[in-house]
C-alpha cells in the first residue's frame, strides 16, 4: 500500500462557514506535496483537522489505513503524524534544545513512575540528547542551543519548529509555512535542508507554503485550495496553467 | 522577654511546613502551569484527617466519648504520653493517610476543570477552599464544627520535657521537608519536568506532541495535593489542635507569595522564599506584640498584611523572575552541549 494518507470529504464548519467543504485528497509515501490557496481558503483548517485539533463534522480521515478523524491530537501524534505551526509554537520558558527534546517518542522519563529514577532514564536521555545536537547542528541552531527559545530570531525559531518535528520520526509531516516571515535566502535554504531531511529521515512532507516560485522548484504534486473545496490538483505544469487557479490565486486573466 | 531557643524551633518548624506547601505549588503551578488557588484546602484537609487518625487510633474503643470534648481530648494526649510505640505508629498512620487521602481530594477537585483552562482551575480550587472552610465549621461530627477538633498529639509527647519534644519534632519535620525537596528536585530534573513545562508554556502544542494534557495536569494536581496533605497533618500534629478558622484563603496567598518571591520552577528559590517569609512572619508577629504595648491608633498585627504586598511589590518590580531564576533543567542531555561549546 503507497498511501500514507488519505482525505475523503471532509468538512468542518465554523458557524454558518464551511472552512473545509468535502476535500478529498490522497497522498502517497516519500513524496513532497504541497498545499496552496489564497488566504482564508481552509488550508490550515484541513490541517488542524487532520492533526486533530478538530474533529471534522462529516467525512473520513484515514493514516496508513487507519482511521484516525475523531482520534486527539497525542494519539494522532504516537501514530506517526506531526504537525508544525504557522506562528511557531515554541515552548518558549524552554531552551532550544529541551524544545527539542519534547518531541521524541516514548521517552521513559517522561512517565511519573520513573521520573525520580535517574539510572533508568539517563541512558535514552542522552542518546536523544545528542541525536537532537546532530540535528541542529544541520539546522545551524547549534550555538542557540542553550538559549531560551523566546530568544532566537524568526527565522530560527521556524527552523527549530522543523527541527522539533523531525525529531520525533515521523512518516508524515505537516509543515504550515515552513518559511513565513523569513528573508527569501534563508527561505530557500530552509527548502534545501527539507529536500534533504526528506532522504536522511524517510518522512513523507505535506507543506502549505505561499512562495509559489520557491515551492514550485521542489514539490512533486500540488493541491490549490479556494473557499474550502481542492479547486486544482497534479503536477506544477497542470496547476500553473490551469485557468481557474490562474484567476483565484495567480491573479491571472481566464 | 523572648524565648529565643523556643522561638527558633517554632520558626523552624513552620518552615518545614510551609516548604512542603511551597514545593506542592511550584511543582503545581511553576512547573506544570496549573494555578492551585485552593493551597489552603489541601493543607486543611491533611490537618483533618490527621486529626480524625487520633481519634480512631487513640481513643479507646467503645468508649462512647464525644472525641471534641475536655475529656477525650485528654485521654487522647495521654495514651500519646503514655505510649512511645503508640504514637510513632500515629504519626506514620497519619502522614501516608493524609497523603493518600487529600491526595485523591485533589485529583478530584481539580477534575472539572482539568479539560479546560487554567484560569478556571483558578477559580474553582478557590471557592473550594471556602467552601470547604465553611462546611468545617459547620459541621460537627468529623470536624468538630466551631468547637475544633484538638487532642492531636505530637509523635513525641512522650520524651517528656517540652523542649526536646518540640526540637524532635523540628527534626522530622525538616528531615521530611528535605526528603520532599530532594524528590521534587528529582522528578522536575527529568523528561517528566520537562513535560510539564510544554504543558506550561503551550498545552496545545503539548498535545500535538503526544502529551496526554488533561492525564498529566491530574497526576500532578494529585502529587501537589500529597505534599499539601502532609504538611497539613505536620501542622496539626504540632498545634495539637484545628479549627476551621485556621486555614483562611490568606493561608493561600502567603504560600503563593513564597513561590513568588522565591522563582517559580526553580526548587531552590522555593526555599529561601519560604525561608525569607517565614522569618518576617516570626518577626513581624514579635514586632507587633511590642507595638500593641504602645496603644496606637491601629492594629499592629495587621502590619503583615502590608508589609507583604510590599515585599510582593518589590519583588514583582524589581526581580519579577523571583531570588533564583529559572534554569533549564538538568538531565544528561544538558551534558552534549557543555561538550560542544
Amino acid at each position: 500500500m503507497n498511501e500514507i494518507l488519505k482525505v475523503i470529504n471532509v468538512v468542518k464548519s465554523f458557524g454558518g462557514l464551511k472552512a473545509v467543504d468535502g476535500v478529498s485528497l490522497t497522498i502517497n509515501k516519500g513524496e513532497l506535496v504541497g498545499l496552496i490557496g489564497p488566504n482564508g481558503s481552509g488550508k490550515t483548517t484541513l490541517f488542524n483537522v487532520v492533526s486533530g485539533l478538530y474533529k471534522p463534522d462529516e467525512g473520513e480521515i484515514y493514516f496508513l489505513g487507519e482511521r484516525i478523524d475523531g482520534l486527539p491530537s497525542h494519539k494522532i501524534f504516537e501514530k506517526g503524524l506531526v504537525r508544525s505551526f504557522q506562528n511557531p509554537r515554541l515552548f518558549l520558558g524552554m531552551s532550544c534544545l529541551e524544545n527539542m527534546l519534547i518531541a521524541p517518542k516514548n521517552q521513559i522519563g517522561e512517565k511519573a513512575r520513573y521520573a525520580p529514577f535517574h539510572r533508568v532514564w539517563a541512558p535514552q536521555e542522552l542518546e536523544y540528547g545528542e541525536e537532537a545536537f546532530e540535528l541542529m547542528r544541520f539546522l545551524n541552531l547549534n550555538q542557540a542551543s542553550k538559549y531560551l527559545s523566546s530568544e532566537i530570531s524568526g527565522g530560527q525559531m521556524k527552523l527549530l519548529e522543523l527541527g522539533r518535528g523531525l525529531i520525533a520520526k515521523p512518516k508524515l509531516l505537516l509543515l504550515d509555512e515552513p518559511t513565513a516571515g523569513v528573508a527569501p535566502k534563508l527561505a530557500r535554504e530552509i527548502f534545501e535542508k527539507i529536500i534533504e531531511l526528506k532522504k536522511s529521515y524517510d518522512v513523507t512532507f505535506f507543506i502549505i507554503e505561499h512562495r509559489l516560485e520557491m515551492l514550485f522548484d521542489y514539490v512533486e504534486h500540488v493541491f490549490v485550495m479556494h473557499n474550502g473545496k481542492i479547486i486544482a490538483s497534479g503536477s506544477k505544469e497542470d496547476v500553473v496553467n490551469n485557468p481557474l487557479v490562474r484567476k483565484v490565486y495567480l491573479g491571472g486573466e481566464v | 522577654m523572648v524565648d529565643i531557643i523556643g522561638a527558633a524551633i517554632s520558626t523552624l518548624t513552620f518552615f518545614g511546613i510551609y516548604l512542603i506547601l511551597s514545593i506542592s505549588l511550584n511543582l503545581e503551578y511553576g512547573y506544570a502551569g496549573q494555578p492551585n488557588f485552593g493551597v489552603v484546602a489541601f493543607y486543611a484537609a491533611g490537618a483533618y484527617v490527621a486529626g480524625n487518625i487520633a481519634n480512631l487510633m487513640l481513643l479507646p474503643f467503645g468508649s462512647g466519648l464525644d472525641p471534641f470534648m475536655p475529656e477525650a481530648v485528654s485521654i487522647k494526649m495521654q495514651a500519646a504520653v503514655q505510649n512511645p510505640l503508640l504514637s510513632i505508629l500515629f504519626f506514620i498512620t497519619a502522614l501516608l493517610s493524609s497523603a493518600l487521602i487529600v491526595g485523591a481530594f485533589g485529583y478530584l477537585a481539580s477534575y472539572p476543570a482539568l479539560r479546560a483552562k487554567e484560569d478556571f482551575l483558578a477559580i474553582v480550587l478557590l471557592a473550594f477552599g471556602e467552601i470547604l472552610r465553611v462546611i468545617v465549621r459547620n459541621y460537627y461530627p468529623i470536624a468538630g464544627g466551631t468547637v475544633g477538633l484538638g487532642g492531636i498529639p505530637n509523635p513525641f509527647a512522650w520524651i517528656g520535657q517540652t523542649q526536646l519534644i518540640r526540637l524532635s519534632y523540628m527534626i522530622a519535620v525538616l528531615g521530611l521537608a528535605g526528603g520532599i525537596y530532594f524528590f521534587a528536585e528529582k522528578i522536575s530534573n527529568s523528561p517528566y519536568g520537562r513535560m510539564l513545562k510544554s504543558i506550561r508554556d503551550d498545552d496545545l502544542a503539548s498535545s500535538f506532541f503526544g502529551k496526554k494534557v488533561p492525564w498529566v495536569r491530574g497526576q500532578i494536581m494529585f502529587i501537589g495535593s500529597i505534599l499539601a496533605g502532609i504538611a497539613g497533618a505536620l501542622y496539626a500534629m504540632y498545634s495539637g489542635y484545628v479549627q476551621a478558622d485556621d486555614f483562611l484563603p490568606f493561608k493561600t496567598f502567603e504560600i503563593w507569595v513564597m513561590v513568588l518571591v522565591g522563582g517559580l520552577a526553580n526548587n531552590k528559590g522555593v526555599v529561601c522564599g519560604a525561608l525569607l517569609m517565614t522569618f518576617a512572619e516570626k518577626i513581624l508577629g514579635i514586632i507587633s506584640v511590642e507595638l500593641s504595648l504602645l496603644k496606637l491608633p491601629l492594629e499592629p498585627s495587621y502590619l503583615r498584611y502590608v508589609i507583604y504586598g510590599v515585599i510582593m511589590l518589590v519583588i514583582l518590580l524589581y526581580r519579577p523572575s523571583g531570588i533564583i531564576r529559572e534554569a533549564s533543567l538538568k538531565t544528561p542531555a544538558w551534558k552534549v552541549v557543555k561538550e560542544n561549546e
